[in-house]
């Protein structure tokens, strides 16, 4: 890259003169309470906190007027600052995910904000948002950015990546020297995914925070119950006991109506946040636009995805239903790529996000010793909990314990924790093909994390001492950001494979992974896998015993 | 097979061209280390010691009516924790440590309880830190990190000697791709 000029040039452009007033709204709405409530405790202060508040917005306006940018097809440089300056420059080739915002104040005054995240763009350096432009101009740098990334892109082979290919590099200075024409804009393909208001509605109800609804029901219909019974027997007058039998009726109308408030609020939001949800494919990038109050399209090319996660609820799983989630090394994801969709229409999509031909669809069981481990930490973690739980519920109710309560609730914690052990140890498993890694896990949420390795960054195996007693071990794929991918307890064969599909690692001392991997604690414990205990072997147990 | 690298001292200052390296042994870390985190262990213990006797004196005054009793908590108990840390935990933790320069990756070993091997390719590495604290710079070390585009990346190689440091840097960078695949 040339070097970066700390003056500000001449031709640099600034925000959007109408954003100083977004923040006059943003400080009066941030300020006013704190501001009223001072004035109405110090009357006489009115002066000075007005001074002050006048003199603060006026330093935010001036911080804004200081902002300043320039965009070619080679860098994005930004100024920032009054007292302490700060430049930025980004390569557009860089660039992990462009964003283009406009909630309904922007709509309002014909603004919008551009988001540039680069990878880690949690950070707050690696990431740049232009907030406010005219929506002319938003539009003109989103169309540069991918302008510069396409050029960018057109390194000359064998300078890239040797597992990417020649495309991975993007050093924007081989850009500017190369000389080449700008490479022609991909057209639009055709909507890939489009979502209605029904859709959106179902996704609401069925999706995770709905979840707290029936336990919120079932609790408020006990507490309900209990006031009721405590306020009934302490009632003599008939009287009394009349208005209560009229008030329940009410109450429980009540109860309903706040469920069905919350239900509307949830399909509600659904439907807005998302609402004209389409998702297409532009050349090699995936083109994502949806709002109804706030707008929201965002590019994200496919060559920097490195994960791509089917998710859903269970809830989501009756009605065959998944959301997909797109990330890549700006490690930001915020919001789903695909909020909810049919899980047949969406199958092929992965593939496609992935540009593979296929991926895989059959998973490898993990060994017999990890489905023990499930069984045996769900029931190390549930049924003492459950019986401490309980034992506290009942000295703190009934004044003394009781254990007839406190073994219940065991039982019942035991008989969660099998139930659990066996949907998660059943849903567990992973698959290597064409270089992408399959995950399957989850519950509550079911997870398929599909991940192309070649963009893996390094990867651990790591073995606990209880996973070393029954020759287990965890690998660990780390990606750009702060992502990782984690295979729980796979054999050392299968945590080997996995290791060796890691492009560009090369050979690995396999003979100190094998023993290092295959090192058990307890020889004893690390006996050939017992089969399963089926009804079928529980029994020819029992009759052994018996005998 | 000789093993190419880590550099030593002496070894020319590496260049881009060089041949791809020959696999090498794993290797321990310098013995060296186990004082700085002996002391880190001691260090470790004056907070909790300095709690401790905070603790007892709200709880029951001066320990035996003494001030200087009470002064002694700390230290005896930082001792404790020292003492404790380094014939329990340093030597068990020093033998986990392992690292090996591969042909394409930097490959390490390390965890007593938690057992990790990670691997890390060269091509990946974006930056390569150098860091010493008081105790490494009076004992000639540094710990030298590699990293990555991932911030869960583990490469980390403590208790390196400082006239290494340098060559060891340059090798490493001379390895890293021009790609983070990030």
């Amino acid at each position: 890259m040339t070097g970066v000029s700390l003056a500000v040039p001449a031709h640099a452009r600034r925000l959007h003169p109408l954003t100083p007033m977004r923040a006059a709204v943003q400080f009066a709405r941030n300020g006013a309470v704190s501001f009223v409530l001072f004035l109405v405790a110090h009357p006489g202060s009115g002066i000075v906190l007005g001074t002050l508040a006048l003199a603060a917005f006026g330093l935010r306006c001036l911080q804004l007027f200081r902002t300043r940018y320039t965009l070619d097809d080679v860098e994005l440089t930004v100024w920032l600052g009054i007292l302490n300056r700060t430049t930025r420059v980004v390569s557009p080739a860089r660039v992990q995910r462009v964003e283009v915002t406009r909630k309904l104040w922007h709509r309002v005054a014909g603004l919008a904000v551009v988001r540039v995240e680069l990878a880690g763009a949690a950070l707050d350096p690696l990431r740049i948002e232009l907030d406010a432009l005219g929506v002319a101009e938003a539009e003109r740098v989103r169309d540069a950015l991918e302008r510069g990334r396409r050029l960018g892109r057109e390194t000359p082979p064998g300078k890239g990546d040797r597992a990417d290919g020649p495309d991975a590099t993007g050093d924007a200075d081989e850009a500017r020297t190369a000389d080449r024409p700008v490479p022609e804009a991909a057209p639009e393909a055709p909507v890939l995914v489009r979502l209605g208001a029904g859709m959106l509605a179902l996704g609401g109800l069925t999706g995770l925070p709905m979840l707290i609804v029936p336990p919120f029901v079932v609790s408020g219909a006990f507490q309900l119950r209990n006031l009721f019974q405590n306020v009934v027997d302490d009632a003599t007058q008939s009287a009394t006991r009349s208005l209560l039998d009229a008030t329940l009726p009410v109450l429980a109308a009540l109860g309903l109506v706040l469920v069905a408030a919350w239900l509307a609020a949830a399909a509600g939001m659904m439907v807005i946040r998302y609402h004209g949800f389409r998702l297409s494919l532009a050349g090699d990038d995936v083109l994502v636009r949806h709002g109804l109050l706030e707008t929201r399209t965002t590019v994200i090319p496919l060559r920097r995805v490195h994960l791509v996660d089917e998710h859903a609820a269970f809830a989501r799983r009756w009605f065959h239903l998944t959301a997909i989630t797109v990330r890549t090394a700006s490690g930001d994801g915020r919001g789903r790529t695909v909020p909810v969709a049919r899980t047949a229409t969406v199958a092929g999509l992965p593939a496609l996000l992935l540009r593979r031909d296929d991926l895989p669809t059959t998973t490898q069981h993990h060994p017999s010793a990890a489905r023990r481990r499930a069984f045996v930490r769900r029931l190390a973690g549930t049924v003492p909990a459950a019986a401490v739980g309980s034992l506290g519920l009942t000295v703190w109710t009934a004044g003394a314990a009781d254990l007839a309560v406190v073994a219940g609730a065991g039982a019942i914690g035991a008989a969660v924790a099998w139930w659990w052990a066996r949907a998660w140890f059943g849903r567990l498993g992973h698959a290597l093909h064409d270089g992408v890694l399959l995950v399957t896990d989850g519950v509550v949420v079911s997870h398929r994390r599909h991940v192309p390795l070649v963009r893996a960054q390094s990867i651990a195996v790591t073995r606990t001492p209880f996973q070393r007693r029954v020759g287990l071990c965890t690998v660990r794929v780390h990606l750009a950001g702060n992502g990782q991918v984690s295979v729980p307890d796979v054999s050392a064969e299968q945590a080997l494979r996995i290791v060796e599909a890691l492009p560009g690692l090369g050979p690995i001392d396999q003979a100190h992974w094998h023993t290092r991997l295959a090192e058990v604690v307890s020889p004893r414990r690390a006996a050939p896998s017992r089969p399963p205990l089926t009804m079928a072997r529980w029994r020819l147990l029992l009759r052994c015993r018996a005998r | 097979m000789a093993p190419e690298l880590p550099p030593q001292a002496s070894d020319p200052p590496p260049q881009a061209s060089d041949p791809p390296p020959q696999a090498s042994e794993w290797r321990p870390l310098n013995a060296r280390i186990t004082v700085v985190w002996r002391c880190t262990w001691f260090l470790a213990g004056v907070p909790v010691g300095v709690l401790l006797t905070v603790a007892v004196l709200v709880a029951a005054g001066p320990v035996g009516g003494s001030w200087f009793l009470t002064a002694l908590v700390p230290v005896l108990v930082a001792a404790a924790v020292g003492g404790a840390g380094s014939v329990l935990w340093v030597p068990r933790r020093y033998a986990a440590w392992r690292y090996r320069f591969g042909p394409d990756a930097l490959e390490i070993e390390r965890g007593v309880i938690w057992r990790t091997i990670s691997a890390v390719p060269y091509q990946r590495i974006q930056q390569v830190e150098i860091e010493h604290g008081p105790i490494q710079r009076r004992l000639g070390m540094v710990s030298l990190r590699a990293m990555t585009a991932a911030a869960l990346s583990l490469a980390s190689l403590p208790g390196i000697s400082t006239t290494d440091a340098g060559d060891l840097r340059s090798w490493l960078l001379h390895r890293a791709g021009r790609d983070d695949g990030a």
